[in-house]
């Protein structure tokens, strides 16, 4: 396997692990009893999708670094960021996009050296 | 330096924070030396056993730490993990140690601070869609 398809692997992994989230917050804030979120649709797609990453992450760490493969889990920052503006509508200021965009600066740093 | 006296003081806090960090590296750790076993089954599946424990202890330790304290002040304390796993990395994986990575790493610290910074943190609509 080549290490662009590995990049592209844990790409993958961080907008599963995105959507994840976002399950699980729909879950949260459904109207229903605490207990019968753990059967809610939502919960269990999000459970489905957390399952997912670590398998896709472990066909990615056969070609890339312990330390890259860790920092690209900061880009659920930038998935989870843009999802809760367009699905859950929540409001986006500044610090938020001026920490997301540093931290792209951040991993672009990372994975070039 | 404040932060630094509270967290001797706060034993609570500083054992939660020590677990929670131990606990997302060990998951990556045992994320990265899976593929060795792809062929052992039973390895495989102690392998994914352990990771579920993890997960578990992960979710655990969240929900307690989320009880005491705000989350936009634990997350930006776990950017600290972004460091450590380049160490990690040297230590365990025999990663040659860069420079620029040490940068990038810092880099994603400060931007995971800054986001923190966000005065929307209560959710009013409670996610509920117009």
């Amino acid at each position: 396997m080549s290490m662009e398809i590995g990049f592209l692997l844990l790409l993958l992994v961080s907008m599963l692990a995105a959507v994840g989230h976002i399950c699980f917050k729909k879950a949260a804030v459904a109207n229903i009893s605490f207990a019968r979120k753990f059967v809610h649709p939502f919960f269990l797609a999000g459970v489905f999708f957390f399952i997912c990453c670590p398998v896709i992450s472990s066909l990615a760490a056969q070609v890339i670094d312990f330390s890259i493969m860790y920092a690209m889990t900061a880009l659920n920052f930038v998935f989870v960021l843009l999802l809760s503006r367009i699905i859950l509508e929540e409001s986006i200021d500044w610090p938020k996009i001026t920490g997301v965009c540093i931290i792209v600066i951040g991993l672009l740093v990372m994975i070039t050296a | 330096m404040k932060f630094i006296q509270n967290l001797f003081v706060d034993k609570f806090l500083c054992c939660g924070l020590i677990l929670l960090i131990l606990s997302n590296l060990l998951g990556g750790v045992l994320i990265k030396i899976s593929p060795i076993y792809y062929n052992k089954h039973s390895a495989i599946a102690l392998l994914s056993l352990t990771l579920v424990c993890v997960y578990g202890v992960r979710t655990l330790l969240w929900l307690l730490l989320g009880k005491k304290y705000q989350l936009s002040f634990i997350y930006p304390l776990l950017g600290v993990n972004y460091i450590l796993s380049l160490f990690v990395g040297i230590l365990f994986f025999h990663e040659p140690f860069i420079f620029q990575r040490l940068a990038g790493a810092v880099i994603i610290l400060v931007g995971v601070s800054i986001i923190t910074l966000s005065k929307y943190r209560d959710d009013t609509s409670m996610g509920k869609m117009k």
